[in-house]
Formats: C-alpha cells, structure tokens, sequence
C-alpha cells in the first residue's frame, strides 16, 4: 500500500496517499492513526490540490481495500445513482458487520460507529 | 543495462515524429509484455536499418508463441518480477514503512506520457469534461474488475492492454477536476478501486483467489465529530444494551 505507487497527472501517489491524502485528505486525522496510514509532510500543502472536497460520511463504507470485512463485490459507482448505491452498500455493509446477541442482550457494532 | 531475450519482445515499432520529446531523433519502442524500451537513433536509416535486422532476427523463422503455456507463464514471471523490481527508483521521495526508508514502485510505467493516447475531450464545457473522465475510470474500472485467473491465463494480452490503459493515468487531468461534486467522488473513488485491484494482479504469486486473498493492510480508525471515518475488522466496539439507553 505504501511503496506500490501509481503516477497520475504527473504527480507519483501510492495506494496509502491516495486513500489517506487525496480521497480523505479534507478529513479530520485519525485518533489512532496505525499503518498503512500515511500523513502529508506538515509544512506541505501540495497534496490538498488533488484533495477530494466533495465529503460524504458513507466514503469509508464504500471504499474496498481488501479486508475481510468489505463487501466481496467492488460496485462501480456511477454519479447519477450516486445516493442509492451508497445507501445500498452502508446498509450491506453494516447487516454483515453489526451482531445483535439477544441471550445476552449485546449489540456489536464495528469500529466505524466507535464515536 | 537491460537485457532482453528476444521471446519476450512482442513487438518492435515506431514513434511518430512530434510526439515525443526528443526531437530530430527518431524513435523506436521495442515492447515486452510489461515495459516499452524506447531507443533514439541518430538518422532514419540507422533506425530502419536495426529495425529491419530486429524484425528477421525476432519473428522471421518463428512461429506465433503466444499461445503456448511456456509464453504465458514467461510473460507472468517478467510481469511480476518487474512489478518487484520497477524502474525509475530513487527518482522520486522515498516512504518510510515499519521504520525503515523504502524506494517506491510504480506501476503504471509500461508506456512513457508521449506513447499513450491523450485526452482528446478538452476543458470547454465542464460538465461534459467531467463526464468524459467519469466514464473512462467507470470503463476501467469495469476492465479491472473483469480479469478472473481463467481469463488471465487464457487471455494474457487483455492484461497488458489494461496495463496499457493505466499509463493513461499519467497523463491523467486530476488536477483539472471540480472536486466539489458528486463527479469527482465517483472518479476517485472507482480510481481506487481499480488501482487497488491493478496492485492485487501483479501481486507475486499471480492474482488473489478466495482463497489466499490476505488483506493489504489493516484499516484506521479515522474520526470526525460526527462519525468515525474507517474501520478495524478485526476488533469490534460492543455496547451493551444498558449503555445504549
């Protein structure tokens, strides 16, 4: 994720900048950051020309990188169905992800609603 | 120095003049399955000259290969030992990873800018510029998606056409995009996607299955006032009812 590297526009990303810093790059920084998470050097700016600006909270329900807990199906996201296909993958993703122990009356939710 | 047999050469052609930055020296790109080698030559002759001699030497006396077993699997080995072992390093920033200073990789080097196709659509009318980019990531991104290790194996030359279509990327207008709309989500993010998924083929020991699919790497717990950005499988928060209520 962090050495394997794409050029595109000129500019060299790898996956984890890409992800990290252009697509969540106007997202607040994680409070635990672990890898591959990559930061943009402090004094540099650079990276917000390519930041993504438009934010949308369903993002990390959507994007795929492989983990067991993604969907196994990668959705090909298209502008004019935009709402529809992110609620259909947050709804997906958290009927696979949120366990509901009625014995025990437990509620397990994944790490993403840990607010 | 780089030494290539001549099996794994594919093609042997020429660049037009005008497209390429080196002007006044004719252009010649010898192709293997992973990377275009370009060579300068001083005049026309001495470019059709080597290119008539490489041409009897490659495909005179031979008969079409790709089809057989051993092609593939050479072409597989010399794609995946490249993507290893990539070009052009310390050329850009290196990245620390656990620690220590890496060299990056790209990946998408196969063609240099001046031999891919450029964006023809220009910046005039934005929507429809925006649109144009949408449905080339989308066209893609659906390419990425189609390879399964059948049609890899049966079909490898697919596979470099869409290693072709990712050098596009470099010429890519990123920059240019109005990244404040619905438009931009869906290019960056079917971006991703396909780039992971480029990553995921070219990973040693050939593209992931069901079986062997690892994840690449553990997620983050990114956090915001109102929600929480990302999410780690593998541990689960539980909340008790009580807590709930």
């Amino acid at each position: 994720m962090r050495t394997h590297c794409y050029e595109i526009d000129g500019d060299i990303f790898s996956l984890a900048e890409l992800e990290n810093c252009v697509i969540r790059g106007n997202l607040p920084a994680p409070y635990y950051p672990k890898p591959p998470f990559v930061t943009a050097p402090k004094k540099s700016r650079g990276y917000l020309a390519y930041a993504l600006e438009y934010v949308d909270p369903r993002l990390c329900f959507v994007l795929n990188n492989g983990n067991k807990i993604n969907p196994p199906l990668i959705s090909i996201l298209k502008t004019k169905s935009l709402d529809k296909q992110l609620d259909s993958i947050t709804s997906r993703v958290l009927n696979n992800s949120i366990k509901v122990d009625l014995t025990k009356n437990i509620v397990t939710l994944p790490k993403v609603c840990d607010v | 120095m780089t030494i290539k047999a001549f099996y794994d050469i594919q093609r042997v052609r020429n660049i037009d003049e005008g497209v390429h930055p080196l002007q006044g020296f004719p252009l010649l790109a010898i192709e293997t399955s992973w990377k275009c080698h370009y060579l300068a030559f001083k005049t026309n002759d001495i470019r059709f000259g080597f290119l008539d001699m490489i041409n009897k030497a490659i495909f005179a006396d031979s008969e079409d290969m790709s089809a057989s077993d051993e092609w593939k699997a050479r072409m597989w080995q010399s794609v995946q030992s490249s993507a290893d072992s990539s070009g052009e390093r310390e050329k850009w920033a290196s990245i620390i990873s656990s620690k220590k200073q890496k060299q990056r990789i790209v990946l998408n080097s196969r063609r240099m800018p001046f031999d891919c196709d450029e964006f023809s659509f220009q910046k005039r009318d934005n929507n429809l510029f925006q649109q144009n980019l949408c449905s080339f990531v989308e066209n893609l991104l659906q390419k990425a998606l189609s390879f399964s290790l059948e049609n890899l194996i049966s079909n490898p030359k697919g596979f470099v056409s869409f290693l072709d279509e990712t050098s596009r990327l470099r010429t890519f207008p990123l920059r240019s995009i109005d990244k404040s709309g619905k438009g931009a989500f869906c290019i960056y993010v079917n971006l991703y996607h396909c780039l992971l998924q480029h990553a995921l083929l070219l990973a040693t020991g050939g593209p992931p299955t069901k079986v062997r699919t690892k994840p690449p790497s553990k997620i983050n717990s990114l956090t915001s006032p109102n929600i929480v950005r990302s999410f780690l499988p593998e541990k689960c928060c539980t909340f008790y009812e009580n807590s709930l209520l």
